[in-house]
């Protein structure tokens, strides 16, 4: 008899704390809170809702339709900050890039072709720091 | 790494550049970073990820017989040009 009285006991405990329910839903979610946040626990727990429900339902914030300009090459997209790079890795030594906002307020696209005096085999990119790097393919 | 024919090398180039218009970066030390693969050759399914100014590549290496290959890691600062990790896996 006790088991069930603690069960309930337990329930009780964690139906009336909205604190215990965000700790057990942020912990269920893999997250951990941001130790700066200013948000009140309202606004933490609609923010974890929303960032679960997202996922739940794979739901698109933005949706953009990228060309492939090659059958041959592979794909890469890249996040980060404000901005999402999508690379496409042609191997006729060539690079397409695209550079998408991730809020679809901001500023619209741009893409550009880089053309490479290498062949590349695979690449990396790091936006803040304007940075591509480029691994050439093959050589001794 | 480990070179078992001191006489056959190989090498990986890696280009950093400017992503606007592909010019050579300008923060880097080293504009072209050359990894030493030794007698090792033919770079499989390779992986790259980059987090604030550290680089990391995974690859396959083989030898000339394609009968053995390992797994390397290399980390680097792309910003110093200072490797800050390379381990065999």
């Amino acid at each position: 008899m006790i088991s069930p009285q603690v069960c309930h006991l337990f329930l009780d405990l964690v139906a009336s704390s909205q604190h215990l329910q965000y700790r057990i839903d942020l912990f269920s979610a893999g997250l951990v809170d941001d130790p700066h946040t200013v948000c009140d626990l309202t606004d933490r727990r609609a923010r974890l809702r929303k960032y679960v429900d997202a996922w739940k339902d794979t739901e698109a914030l933005v949706r953009y339709d990228i060309p492939l300009k090659s059958r041959m090459g592979t794909f890469q997209l890249h996040g980060a900050g404000q901005d999402i790079f999508s690379a496409y890795l042609e191997y006729n030594m060539a690079i397409y890039l695209l550079r998408a906002p991730s809020s679809p307020s901001q500023e619209t696209t741009e893409e550009w072709t880089l053309e490479l005096p290498f062949r590349p085999m695979n690449h990396i990119v790091h936006s803040q720091d304007n940075l591509l790097a480029v691994l050439e393919q093959g050589i001794e | 790494m480990v070179v078992d024919n001191p006489t056959l090398r190989s090498f990986i180039n890696i280009h950093l550049l400017n992503i606007l218009d592909g010019s050579p970066h300008q923060l880097p030390l080293q504009k072209v970073i050359k990894l030493d693969l030794g007698d090792h050759r033919y770079p499989g399914a390779v992986s790259t990820r980059i987090s604030g100014s550290r680089v990391a590549l995974l690859f396959d290496v083989m030898n000339p017989t394609m009968t053995r290959h390992r797994r390397e890691l290399i980390a680097w600062d792309w910003k110093t040009g200072e490797v800050v990790g390379n381990f065999s896996l």
